[in-house]
């Protein structure tokens, strides 16, 4: 109770301080949060839903003047497959960031987010190294331990080689010992230190690649070096990670907190257990403030800087309803917990990132209600909890897998939480929403004619943004218009239950949507939207259907680009009869008679065919509109330009 | 100050005529972009379905993928905002010049009006380009190096919080200048007007009453700003399709409300400036 009371003032003090009276009604919501914290839980211990295939219990411990963690790692290694391991390969990204040799660095000539790193100090770059390794209870292996390169760059250290002397055999289970050091660079894409003592720690230990079957079926490891382009891909496991730090901290991360014990020197020491995840991620920052809530029985905290603290009620009806929304549509969330941070604005190129039960976000101080890019970005970054923790796909190798899937349900999660032609920008009349943006961003791209979305990320030049995310947010959109909403989410929900805590690939994906189709659409239907999917993952297929010409009783329909979709054709005629016809556009054009003039003619009127690229073409009216709304606005505007420049001059 | 304010308001009433001219002039320069701009819209959505969405409201994909499929759709409309830009810069200068000088001599008439703006124009002109460059540089000065640097501040800043009062503060301190500087722009003109000496000394002498009366003159032009844009503000508001000509109606009626607001503020200046001297 006296901890209850004594959040409550200290909400109050803070609240008062700095937000004044513009807040009174944050600072009551803010106050309710904050004190909901003892009512909240996060019970990191639950069922096993992994494989468990790399676990990591790790012990580490801040030196925060020189940005260095010091930490030993007990990996626990189950071999999945029946064939003998003879070498592991390990994840040394931090490397990435150790001068401007490395695969990451060497094409950015010198500029990663406008951040230029020419003129870096020796002691603003990261590294991770291994001062020990070895099997427990047997072989030392730091003697021949050495880096490789898939792509020749000899001076990239980003993967680790660790040849054994004695094989792991299929099934068999390797414990190796291992202490390291981690230095973190000056923020570079997301990674590192930033002002007033922030540090975030995201790929930062030696991490295990997956030992995996190819789709040749044979086993091998997947740990390709760190590229621009590229994300990550790890095994499911335990993190049970124990943290030492200066008590001036709030210290965030991956998993649930266990225990944390004031060590009476100066510094802390947190433990946070997190299981059945991919990857482990933590931050700490003397700047953030916590604010906890509860969804089910799911903990929700949320680490936001006193600055930001009028987005904390924003962020957590965000998430909430993601929490919601994935439960009604998708999938239950499997995590006791989820933490979202804000970094400080001077940190803000660590934010806008996604790490298991861990996401990073990012506003500015004043974010007005009428933009709700941070609430969007959240919820992106929230969804990845699922298309990348959960449903653990290579991001590498096929980004679209989670980017694009995330992007589409952030569009309609931001949809059913605004609305959807609200739900990004809503201000004075100006509007738009999140799919509409999603599409604008594929149609708009510049080239088109290298759009294929299933590659690996290496191989995706020019817009990976339009590609990786927009096309394919589309293309699902698309899908979702073909088939219906209800089925859609019986799709998805069938997809997320047969491949969570696995790593889906995109015949994982393609098959699963292959047989629901078969099972409740026509075979035709079949054909047509898996010949869809397939044309919008491996080609660079457009569409555009157009009324290209009416002449009375007749109409001439056009099909620019070769994404093929059968489409409707609504007609209008003078005697009000409605005639609606499918059209198989196999062919390029259609020329349509009638016994009556046209008055109108829509081409795919309810827009199922997301992706394409004009819309306005796609119909026809005799009754031509006039625009006297805009003419009568124009004037009214341009006048009171001329009146306020009038001024002046 | 307030006896200048009620007296410019009185001597504005008497030469309503002067702000129904001005708003005919701005009206007429209006309707040349609105008929472009509706003309463009009408080829490219006209005979489209999604013309009637886009008149019913503002539509994102329909205006993006008009800009995006027929960039061309409102190419003319721009080349006329263009020409009307430029347009407006000679007549504002000549509007500005029959409207303060017919003021100043209690005229109204059009014949008058129409005498006055043909014999100050050159003169106004040339302060015109003065007070233009001077308000470039200003803006140039206060915004060009705090935005093209706005990301090493806020980095090397503890809290962006910090920067959006830097913002303000600069905005304020932008604001205090303008208003100098409108203030000066509109005082050497009337100094023009009365004493008919040479644009340097009215600049001169209009900068010299501007910095001893700023204090005085500064609330009246804070409140002539909020009426301002006040008036814009019910512009945007005020919007209702079914009724788009009463909407109109009410929003011309606000802008010659506008006209009259601001010859109202230069009465009360020549007042204010005449009761000084």
């Amino acid at each position: 109770m006296i901890d209850l009371l004594s959040r409550f003032i200290q909400t109050w003090y803070f609240c008062v301080s700095y937000m004044k009276n513009s807040c009174v009604y944050i600072f009551f919501f803010a106050s309710l949060m904050c004190s909901l914290d003892t009512l909240a839980y996060c019970n990191p211990l639950g069922k096993v839903q992994s494989d468990r295939v790399a676990n990591y219990t790790m012990n580490v411990t801040l030196d925060h003047d020189k940005k260095m963690a010091y930490g030993t790692s007990r990996i626990v290694w189950h071999n999945p497959s029946n064939e003998s391991v003879r070498e592991l390969k390990m994840y040394m990204y931090l490397n990435s960031f150790k001068d401007m040799n490395s695969t990451w660095l060497k094409p950015t000539r010198g500029e990663v987010f406008g951040s230029p790193l020419g003129e870096r100090k020796e002691k603003e770059w990261g590294f991770v190294t291994i001062d020990s390794i070895s099997i427990e209870g047997g072989e030392v292996l730091t003697s021949s331990i050495r880096y490789i390169q898939e792509d020749g760059n000899t001076e990239d250290q980003s993967v680790l080689l660790i040849p054994l002397s004695k094989a792991v055999r299929g099934q068999d289970s390797l414990v190796i010992n291992l202490s390291f050091r981690s230095k973190l660079p000056k923020t570079i894409a997301r990674t590192g230190y930033g002002g007033n003592n922030f540090h975030l720690f995201v790929h930062w230990y030696p991490k295990l690649g997956v030992f995996e079957q190819y789709l040749s079926g044979k086993w091998g490891w997947n740990c390709h070096q760190f590229q621009q382009s590229t994300e990550f891909y790890g095994d499911f496991g335990v993190y049970d990670v124990t943290m030492t730090c200066s008590d001036e901290f709030v210290l965030g991360s991956s998993g649930c907190l266990l225990s944390d014990l004031d060590n009476k020197n100066g510094t802390k020491t947190v433990r946070y257990v997190a299981e059945d995840v991919i990857d482990f991620a933590w931050c700490v920052s003397p700047e953030l403030e916590e604010y906890i809530d509860q969804w089910q029985d799911v903990q929700v905290k949320l680490l936001v800087p006193r600055d930001h603290c009028a987005m904390a009620d924003r962020y957590m009806i965000a998430i909430k309803h993601s929490l919601q929304y994935f439960n009604d549509h998708v999938g239950k969330y499997p995590y006791p917990g989820i933490t979202l941070m804000d970094p400080p604005f001077h940190s803000l190129r660590n934010g806008f990132m996604e790490y298991p039960t861990f996401v990073t976000a990012g506003t500015v101080y004043g974010m007005p209600s009428w933009f709700r890019g941070s609430e969007s970005l959240a919820i992106h970054e929230f969804a990845h909890q699922f298309f990348m923790g959960v449903l653990a796909n290579n991001e590498k190798e096929e980004a679209w897998l989670d980017e694009g899937f995330v992007t589409y349900y952030e569009d309609r999660i931001m949809e059913d939480l605004f609305s959807p032609f609200t739900s990004q920008i809503d201000i004075l009349g100006y509007k738009y929403g999140n799919s509409e943006l999603s599409r604008d961003e594929y149609v708009g791209m510049r080239d088109q004619s290298n759009s294929a979305i299933a590659r690996p990320g290496w191989e995706i030049s020019g817009d990976f943004k339009g590609i990786v995310y927009s096309k394919t947010a589309s293309m699902l959109k698309t899908l979702e218009r073909q088939v219906g909403m209800s089925h859609m989410d019986e799709l998805m929900r069938g997809y997320f239950n047969a491949f969570k805590f696995k790593h889906p690939r995109r015949a994982d994906f393609v098959n699963t949507v292959s047989d629901y189709l078969k099972s409740h659409f026509s075979q035709e239907q079949h054909d047509q939207l898996i010949g869809f999917l397939n044309q919008c993952l491996d080609g660079s297929d457009t569409i555009d259907y157009a009324v290209a010409e009416v002449n009375k009783n007749r109409a001439i329909i056009k099909r620019t680009g070769d994404l093929i979709l059968p489409v409707e054709i609504q007609t209008v005629l003078s005697n009000q009869d409605t005639i609606n016809q499918m059209w198989s556009s196999q062919e390029k054009t259609k020329t349509l008679a009638f016994q009556e003039d046209i008055l109108s003619m829509h081409v795919d009127p309810e827009s199922k065919i997301y992706m394409d690229r004009n819309f306005n073409n796609n119909s026809y009216t005799s009754q031509k509109t006039r625009f006297t709304r805009y003419f009568t606005k124009t004037i009214n505007w341009v006048q009171h330009i001329l009146q306020s420049t009038s001024f002046l001059i | 100050m307030i006896a200048s304010i009620k007296a410019g308001f009185r001597h504005t009433i008497r030469h309503w005529k002067l702000a129904v001219y001005i708003f005919i002039v701005q009206f007429i320069v209006a309707a040349i972009v609105g008929f472009l701009f509706e003309k463009d819209l009408s080829a490219e959505l006209g005979q489209s379905i999604s013309g009637r969405l886009f008149n019913d409201r503002f539509n994102y994909t329909v205006f993006k993928d008009m800009l995006r499929d027929a960039p061309e759709a409102i190419s003319s409309f721009l080349s006329g905002l263009q020409f009307v830009v430029l347009l407006f810069f000679v007549i504002a200068i000549f509007l500005q010049a029959g409207a303060i000088s017919s003021l100043i001599q209690s005229q109204s008439s059009i014949k008058d009006y129409v005498k006055n703006a043909i014999k100050y124009f050159l003169p106004f002109f040339g302060l015109a380009l003065i007070f233009l460059f001077l308000f470039l540089m200003i803006t140039g000065i206060l915004w060009v190096p705090l935005l093209m640097n706005a990301l090493p501040i806020v980095e090397a800043l503890e809290s962006d919080k910090i920067f959006i009062w830097i913002l303000g503060g600069v905005f304020i301190l932008y604001l205090l200048l303008i208003s100098f500087l409108i203030n000066w722009s509109i005082n050497a003109r009337i100094n023009y007007a009365i004493v008919k000496k040479s644009i340097w000394s009215s600049v001169k002498s209009g900068f010299k009453w501007t910095k001893e009366k700023y204090l005085s003159l500064l609330l009246p032009f804070l409140l002539f700003l909020c009426l301002g844009i006040f008036m814009m503000y019910l512009n945007v508001k005020f919007d209702n399709l079914n009724a788009i000509f009463l909407v109109f109606a009410v929003s011309l009626f606000l802008s010659l409300i506008r006209i009259f607001i601001r010859l109202w503020y230069y009465s009360s200046l020549s007042r204010f400036s005449s009761a000084i001297n």
